[in-house]
């Protein structure tokens, strides 16, 4: 997949992987190419809850994310296909009525489609093959199936006119903005680990609601989450005997104020941008259990199969017999005489006791 | 002994087929009669007036206690009928409630069974004999015996059979004599037996204590001693009867067995000939009581097989029947340690084990008590299977490990990725004093090689 010549977004942010000398106006300008592609990228799903019609529902939607996500962990895959595989799948889903059926097929396209762009930018060949991606994610289609419906979605999306700009993107730009103005404050410890904003990138997008925020806002939201979350612990340590919160840090929350003016966030939407990210990442936090579970496939060998649990041999039990009573209860009650030993079975049998049992009349 | 040379029974891949097939013999247990009694007919019970019919049964019975050679299939064809008609005739008159069971018959009836029954069981034709593989050893006699056990069973199960009076000759060396026989190697013989010795068991409460304690010196024998008895499995599906019937709280006598005989059964090299017999009877034991759970799971991580792979996947298979009915709070305590071994079986390169251990993952009980202890199971679990995503051989592993790591990162993600991360740091940390190691033994070759230059230079 080839790009026309206007310059790839990562070339631009380059600067954000070295911490703090980036060229200010360099990451301005490329802010402003953003915004200008910040729509074409966009998406807008509109799914139901249930799927009684017979539609893609916002479950099957987070569904297929994670199922990305996993495979992304599984390969070893860097983030960026990971964003831009969930990108390509929810703006087909904008574009196109998709059957249920057919999303299985889809979301391991989509992840097709995100690793030869990858392999393209860093000119590096591809390390996973489409057959791999296929028979992992058990998306019961074949490896022709995944190469044709690629090509149909990178048809629709026009994905061989550019790179998208994706969450990812922003969410790097922001925080080298961000990690600039604290910088040019002298503020230290706020370098907002990359890796961490990636992690909560990657919960954020897999939630439908999320993804329908404007990118800019969420990654501004992402960004902002995690420095908070810095400040607080910076703050904790301070009442602990650490060096104490210089107030030029919150100058960093009238910068944010900045951002949202030249970006033209409206105070309602991001608001209610950053409640949906605040809950996602709350039930995250909070270690809770998907809602929904993939319906996995578990394929044994014949040997196996044959006996899974010992029990399964057993044909037939004997009758039970109860313990202290007579199994058939034919006969008459039984006479104590004086003679007879009259020994508990409470008696052990272990080799151990002295005494053996003789007649134990109970 | 078997023939073959002493190679092909060393080599373990020999096919057994090429072993010269013993003929198969049927080893009767019982020896020449040096008296050759001719049996004469008598006539049938129901041709006589009914107050003779109790002498003739008594004079049946008496006949029927002569011994025949059925190793030799022409001697005594006619007398060998005789006793067979008779004894078929025996069983029949027997059924109804016909009144012969009076005192004075029981005596008498069990010295026939006895006569017939008792015997010493020659040794094995075949001591590499291998159950799964090889036809038994079937006993010779069995045209009598059959009858015999049969009119032992319906003698026991009439309705007019008094325990009272037959614990007078049922007695525990009558009960001796018939344990020993279960190392019969006839399986029809020692299905008989077990119905039998059931039979006994249930009817004679003061021979309980006593077939119980024989029963554990039969298993404590085979188990450090001897390693082979053949009716191993038939007394474990008496066992699993009386134990699905003891009262609670169990007696501590109960739960000692348990310990001390049940569990080490599992490390005998032939359990797969008892282990279903085997896994009911620790189920039953934990359904009686929960509390019994940490013990039975300890007991058998300690005899976890160590080098045979399909002892191992039965070891799985009867864990799992344990989780089936485990209660959440038996689990909390057993958890650590058992993951912990279905981690290192999930990493075994035989694929059988990986696959049975995977396939937990398949049980919803189980499943849900893994979420509800994910904290603990999760970081167990995730090295082994995260190893085994990148190395296992096998595809159907693979994709069997990708669908845990996906029901784990469904479960609680945040631990999921904290674990993938340290996982990530661990391996690079590990790589880093590998590379730093191969650095330093190159210095040190570098160092040598220089150092013989100069010694060489030295010395011319």
């Amino acid at each position: 997949m080839l790009r026309s010549g206007a310059g790839h977004p990562d070339a631009e942010a380059g600067a954000s992987t070295s911490s703090g000398r980036a060229d200010i106006r360099h990451l301005y300008t490329t802010l402003n190419e953003y915004l200008q592609l910040e729509t074409k990228f966009q998406p807008r799903l509109c799914l139901p809850t249930d799927g009684e019609n017979g539609e893609v529902t916002t479950g099957a939607r987070d569904g297929a994310a994670h199922v990305l996500r996993c495979l992304k962990v599984w390969f070893d895959l860097p983030a960026d296909i990971l964003i831009s595989a969930i990108n390509l799948f929810d703006r087909f889903l904008t574009k196109m009525k998709v059957r249920p059926c057919h999303v299985p097929c889809i979301t391991v396209s989509c992840m097709n489609i995100a690793i030869d762009e990858y392999a393209d930018t860093k000119k590096q060949p591809r390390n996973v093959t489409v057959e791999e991606l296929v028979s992992v994610s058990q998306s019961a289609c074949t490896a022709g199936d995944v190469a044709r419906m690629s090509r149909v979605i990178a048809d629709k999306l026009a994905v061989a006119e550019r790179c998208a700009v994706s969450a990812l993107h922003w969410a790097r730009l922001l925080r080298a903005l961000v990690v600039a103005a604290a910088e040019s404050l002298a503020l230290p410890h706020c370098s907002l680990p990359e890796s961490e904003l990636i992690n909560l990138l990657e919960i954020a997008v897999c939630d439908a609601e999320c993804v329908n925020a404007r990118t800019s806002e969420l990654a501004l939201v992402l960004v902002y989450h995690q420095l908070e979350k810095h400040l607080v612990e910076y703050s904790r340590k301070a009442t602990e005997g650490g060096a104490p919160l210089p107030d030029d840090a919150y100058y960093l929350y009238e910068f944010a104020a900045q951002l949202q003016a030249h970006c033209n966030m409206s105070d309602a939407s991001l608001l209610s941008t950053r409640t949906h990210v605040r809950a996602v990442l709350a039930r995250y936090e909070a270690r809770q259990a998907a809602p929904h579970r993939q319906r996995l496939v578990w394929r044994l060998s014949e040997r196996t199969l044959k006996v899974l649990r010992p029990t399964d041999r057993l044909t037939s039990l004997l009758p039970t017999i109860e313990e202290q009573h007579f199994a058939v209860d034919v006969t008459p009650k039984r006479t104590r005489t004086g003679s007879e030993s009259s020994e508990n079975e409470e008696t052990s049998d272990w080799p151990r006791s002295p005494v053996l049992p003789v007649y134990c009349d109970n | 002994m078997s023939s073959g040379t002493f190679v092909d029974r060393i080599d373990p891949f020999a096919k057994r087929s090429m072993k010269k097939k013993t003929k198969k013999s049927q080893g009767s247990s019982r020896y020449r009669n040096t008296q050759d009694v001719e049996l004469q007919a008598l006539p049938l019970l129901k041709d006589v007036p009914s107050g003779e019919q109790e002498e003739l049964f008594i004079r049946k019975l008496r006949q029927c206690c002569v011994a025949f050679d059925f190793m030799d299939p022409v001697a005594d064809v006619k007398g060998k009928e005789i006793k067979r008609a008779t004894l078929n005739e025996l069983v029949e008159y027997i059924t109804p409630g016909s009144g012969v069971l009076t005192e004075p018959f029981y005596p008498e009836i069990i010295k026939m069974i006895s006569a017939n029954l008792f015997r010493t069981l020659p040794p094995s034709e075949n001591p590499d004999f291998d159950p799964e593989e090889d036809d038994p050893t079937l006993e010779a006699s069995w045209p009598h015996l059959q009858l015999v056990y049969e009119f032992f069973l319906r003698f026991l199960e009439s309705s007019d059979f008094q325990p009272i009076i037959g614990k007078k000759v049922i007695d525990q060396k009558f009960v001796l004599q018939l344990l020993d026989l279960f190392d019969s190697e006839d399986p029809r013989e020692r299905d008989f037996l077990k119905t039998v010795l059931h039979r006994i068991y249930g009817k004679f409460l003061g021979l309980r204590a006593f077939i119980r304690k024989q029963i554990n010196n039969i298993f404590l024998r085979f188990v450090y001693e001897t390693e082979h008895f053949n009716g191993v499995g038939e007394l474990l599906e008496i066992l699993g009867s009386i134990i699905n019937g003891f009262a609670l709280p169990l007696k501590s006598e109960h739960k000692q067995f348990l310990v001390k005989v049940l569990l080490p059964l599992h490390k005998v090299k032939c359990l797969s000939l008892y282990h279903a017999q085997l896994a009911y009877c620790v189920v039953q034991f934990l359904e009686k009581d929960a509390t019994l759970t940490e013990p039975v799971v300890r007991g058998l991580l300690k005899f976890w097989p160590k080098t045979c792979s399909q002892k191992e996947v039965m070891f799985l298979g009867e864990i799992e029947e344990i989780l089936d009915v485990i209660e959440p709070a038996q689990f909390a305590k057993i958890q650590e340690p058992l993951f912990r071994q279905i981690a290192k079986c999930v990493s075994s390169p035989h694929f059988q084990v990986a696959e049975r251990a995977l396939y937990y993952w398949n049980n919803e009980y189980i499943l849900s008590l893994m979420e509800e202890n994910n904290q603990v199971i999760m970081p167990i679990m995730f090295p082994a299977l995260y190893r085994m995503s990148k190395e296992h051989w096998n595809q159907t592993i693979v994709t069997l490990v990708y669908n845990v790591l996906k029901t784990f990162m469904e479960m609680n993600s945040k631990l999921f990725d904290e674990l993938t991360a340290s996982y990530k740091a661990e391996r690079q940390k590990e790589k880093k004093r590998e590379k730093e190691r191969d650095e330093l033994w190159k210095r040190l070759g570098e160092m040598e090689i220089s150092h013989k230059r100069q010694a060489a230079g030295v010395a011319k």
